[in-house]
């Protein structure tokens, strides 16, 4: 009854234009193809020493350059042509007005090095910006340097670091990970310096108090937990955690990923938080762009408010704004200040929901998540039956039983219907996992057709299992040959002419 | 709200559908002592009409870029971005996608970021690029680490005229590291000095241009820093002079590391720009970041994936060989489009015109007797004067010209107080030059 009804735009585009443009590629050294973005001047010849030629590089007009990342535009899955349910990513509306205010050239036309005086109202949306996160998670501090989430978890792992250093805690070697936390946690706690110790959730998906207890020794300097966790479940002992391991001098440290669940709901300070860092690009829509820029302020406590990331804005007491040295800071991670653009975009949607409307996100997000997984209970495993927030978490258990269909053929099966898949294969505490997240942008008419067609490829898994095995069927490219991507690396169009 | 499509009679079903009596109920988990209550100091919520006014408004606190006539550079420059960047990555299908994990559905994003890695590796002369890192500092601490990585050690060399903004990330970056760091001196021309290294150096960085402005000699350098088996590490702040000076490739870099904001990405006061990241093919496997490969689908047609995850966090975790999870792939696109447009030949061109007016204004104030250049070295689109009198003091008066002369070098070192970084970029005519000349008389 599905059959047909949703075939997405970008197949049918993929199939029209596939094999894809290679002009870039192709086109090379065009004599007598002119440049003239800018003034013709009349340069005397170059000195001996210059570079001749810059090999296999395209030579095109402007025109075909357009046109050849239109195409290519259209190939891709987007969040503007379809629900995008990626679990852990907040794959929501990312608002055009964002982008106007972004682009105003006395923004983005601002050089880093002008004097204080002449960029006040960059300074001050930045300073607004620090306000209204330390406002929404009732922290004490604000650092918007870090230049993506992970960044964010660096700096503020590093500050964890310089706090014990200073207490001359030399022997808090150990970061404490759930068994359910996002790759980037133990990679940044290796990264500086730590050892990873793995807490183990519960039947209940949770990290308890008695587990920590358990794992807890005087070499633990703390522990990064995600709130709500991975798989879209309350940590509800976070506050008997967290004064647990402050009455032993271990700090706590919050993966903000999924703050979209809490902004307006939870007070982060009070929960016992020591550092979060924020991903703008989640919860504050700045665009995904496949794939960055990102951006990851850091909030934190009084505990690390000496040792944030440096320069710091600050306002002054005649009300001007100035960047200022933080003295005991953990440094630098990157160059200038942080994602300037990023911070416009993300103080401007908050401030379209302002104090009033703000908690709508969490409210719609997590009523959102809830509906699709009461519909979709019946159809998938759930692995947990624990409450859960903006996120639904299922298996391929009962796919795989009955006809050996995989996590990762439902996902490429969803493709032909037009949808991007869920987050597959995470948590990793769950066995073929399917993470569901709608955000709070979608409508219901949509999170029905969702529905509908997560139910239809259940129904397919039983009935036609190969239809689902084999799948995508409707995009221009068929599942790809990653084992020879990996063995044999074509990573430049140089490899591939040889 | 408007961008909630949900109405009251969608919730009430859908709260039916779900078994709960209220949105309020969905939250029971969470303890009543840190529920987060009212957000009292945030403002009220601006329709679209009153957002686009409060930032229009902010926005004319600061001068207007249009009108004022910037020399500032030091890694982030003011150069022409061509009119047809913009309109393509706004596009939806680019703005708004995600991380091709899902390459049937991804092949845009994917094919252009092969494309970007291809051209990286051209204009850098390396074998092989990635598909981005977040910036030109953070890639130079990443290629630190990689060093280590391919040939650990217990002692960095870093240049004294590495910007300082890279120089101060390593040294976060590498502070949980058991490895020394240490500076090379500059002589008179301002090019890097290289000794004998202590035994277990893993990698000795050099800008290329460097912070002055100085193009340093990489093939001589090569030849020591190899000659004592360190790794040649060369961090570009200016991606446009690759254009011009022989690439760090050729002159045998182990791993090249760069800001490549110059090619089409706004300067936005510091961010977001985009980091690049490129080495030798037998290094492949020790980078960071994302790459992209070319293969082909099960009816062997070319395509696109994700490749040589298995170096990365979401795989290896605490044994992954970098933390990082994004790229700068919005940016990659920009830079993408860039160069894709200028071509080139034009790149080629825009680098000598950068080379070309920056030595006239160079010549037009040391013909100022009282001027002096800082180092006698050849240089690219910036380069370092001494003034008779304080750069500050300079700065403020050229601003009643809305001319941003320069960046006085006392903000990264306060005893160098008489020096002023002077950026000369395409965006300047020989008439700016002489007006620029004939303030300074003025001022001084």
């Amino acid at each position: 009854m599905y059959e047909g009804c949703v075939m997405s735009v970008v197949t049918e585009i993929q199939r029209a234009f596939h094999p894809v443009t290679d002009l870039l590629e192709k086109t090379h050294a065009v004599k007598g193809r002119v440049n003239e973005y800018l003034p013709a001047v009349n340069l005397p010849e170059a000195p001996a020493w210059t570079r001749k030629q810059i090999s296999n590089f395209p030579q095109l007009s402007e025109f075909e350059v357009l046109r050849h990342f239109t195409k290519l535009s259209q190939l891709n899955h987007s969040i503007d042509g379809g629900m995008y349910p990626l679990g852990s990513c907040t794959m929501k509306y990312n608002p055009r007005i964002n982008e106007e205010v972004a682009g105003m050239q006395r923004f983005s036309y601002m050089h880093p090095y002008m004097p204080e005086v002449d960029v006040q109202g960059s300074l001050e949306v930045m300073y607004l910006l620090q306000e209204a996160l330390k406002e929404i998670t009732g922290m004490k501090g604000c650092s918007l340097h870090p230049a993506a989430g992970a960044q964010g978890e660096l700096a503020g792992v590093k500050m964890i670091r310089k706090y014990h250093q200073i207490k001359n805690n030399t022997h808090k070697t150990v970061i404490l990970v759930p068994d359910s936390a996002h790759g980037t946690n133990p990679a940044t706690a290796a990264l500086s310096g730590f050892t990873v110790r793995t807490l183990t959730s519960n039947e209940h998906g949770i990290i308890t108090l008695n587990e920590l207890k358990s794992k807890m020794d005087e070499t633990v300097a703390g522990l990064m937990i995600t709130v709500p966790n991975t798989l879209g479940i309350f940590e509800k002992e976070i506050k008997e955690i967290a004064d647990f391991l402050h009455a032993q001098d271990a700090l706590l440290y919050c993966d903000g990923a999924n703050l979209n669940a809490m902004v307006g709901q939870v007070h982060i300070y009070n929960m016992g938080v020591d550092v979060m860092h924020i991903n703008l690009h989640k919860t504050f829509s700045t665009p995904h762009g496949g794939g960055g820029p990102g951006s990851g302020p850091v909030v934190v406590s009084e505990r690390l408010l000496p040792f944030l990331p440096t320069p710091q804005v600050v306002q002054k007491s005649d009300g001007t704004f100035e960047l200022q040295h933080v003295e005991q800071t953990v440094g630098k991670y990157r160059g200038f200040y942080g994602n300037f653009g990023m911070f416009i975009r993300a103080l401007c949607y908050i401030y379209a929901f302002g104090k009033e409307k703000l908690s709508q996100i969490s409210q719609t997000a997590v009523l959102n998540a809830n509906y699709i997984k009461s519909q979709l209970r019946d159809s998938y495993d759930l692995p947990f039956e624990s409450k859960t927030l903006h996120e639904a978490v299922f298996t391929d258990r009962w796919q795989q039983k009955t006809s050996k269909v995989k996590t990762h053929d439902i996902a490429k099966r969803l493709m032909d219907f037009g949808y991007h898949p869920p987050t597959v294969y995470f948590p990793l505490v769950v066995e073929g996992a399917l993470m569901i997240e709608p955000t709070e942008s979608e409508s219901k008419t949509e999170l029905d057709r969702f529905i509908q067609v997560m139910k239809q490829v259940a129904h397919e898994a039983k009935e036609t299992p190969e239809v689902v095995k084999t799948a995508p069927h409707r995009t221009g490219i068929k599942r790809l040959n990653e084992t020879q991507a990996a063995r044999n690396p074509v990573l430049t169009w140089n490899q591939n002419h040889s | 709200m408007r961008y909630i499509p949900l109405t009251q009679k969608d919730q009430k079903e859908m709260l039916e559908a779900i078994g709960a009596s209220s949105v309020e109920e969905l939250f029971s988990d969470i303890p009543s002592a840190i529920r987060r209550g009212e957000m009292a100091a945030l403002p009220s919520q601006k329709s679209e009409y009153e957002l686009r006014s409060f930032f229009h408004k902010t926005s004319q606190k600061n001068v207007d870029p249009l009108l004022w006539k910037s020399y500032l550079g030091a890694g982030c420059y003011d150069h022409y971005i061509p009119s047809i960047i913009n309109p393509l990555v706004t596009r939806g299908e680019f703005l708004t996608s995600y991380t091709p994990y899902q390459a049937e559905i991804s092949q845009g994003t994917l094919q252009a970021i092969f494309e970007f890695q291809s051209m990286i590796a051209n204009l850098s002369g390396m074998e092989v690029a990635n598909a981005s890192m977040y910036d030109g500092a953070s890639a130079c601490a990443e290629a630190v680490l990689m060093s280590l990585r391919v040939n650990p050690g217990k002692h960095v060399y870093l240049s004294k005229a590495l910007h300082p903004d890279y120089r101060l990330t390593v040294i976060s970056y590498l502070s949980d590291y058991d490895v020394e760091i240490h500076e090379l001196e500059i002589d008179t021309n301002g090019q890097t000095k290289v000794h004998d290294f202590l035994p277990e150096t893993s990698c000795v960085v050099i800008g290329q241009p460097n912070f002055y402005g100085v193009i340093e000699s990489l093939k001589e350098l090569e030849q020591s820093i190899h000659g004592q088996q360190a790794l040649f590490v060369v961090a570009t702040q200016e991606a446009l002079s690759l254009a011009m000076i022989e690439p760090p490739g050729y002159a045998g870099a182990d791993i090249f590391a760069g800001e490549g904001q110059s090619l089409g990405v706004e300067m936005n006061y510091g961010g977001p720009h985009v980091g690049l990241f490129a080495t030798k093919q037998k290094y492949v496997r020790q980078m960071p970041g994302r790459l992209v490969g070319k293969t082909v689908d099960e009816a062997g047609l070319p395509g696109y994936v994700l490749t040589l995850s298995t170096r990365e966090q979401h795989i290896r975790r605490e044994k992954a060989t970098s933390n990082i999870c994004t790229n700068n792939a919005l940016c990659a696109l920009k830079a993408c489009i860039y160069m894709a447009c200028m071509g080139e030949k034009g790149l080629m061109e825009v680098a000598h015109t950068n080379y070309v007016r920056a030595h006239q204004l160079s010549e037009g104030l040391t013909s100022i007797p009282s001027i002096k250049k800082s180092y006698a070295g050849e240089f690219f689109n910036e380069f370092v004067i001494t003034l008779p009198m304080e750069a500050t003091k300079v700065i403020e008066k050229f601003s009643q010209h809305a001319i941003h002369p320069g960046i006085a070098l006392s903000s990264f070192d306060p005893k160098r107080t008489h020096e002023l970084l002077i950026t000369v970029t395409e965006t300047k005519t020989e008439e700016d030059i002489e007006q620029f000349v004939s303030c300074m008389k003025g001022v001084l």
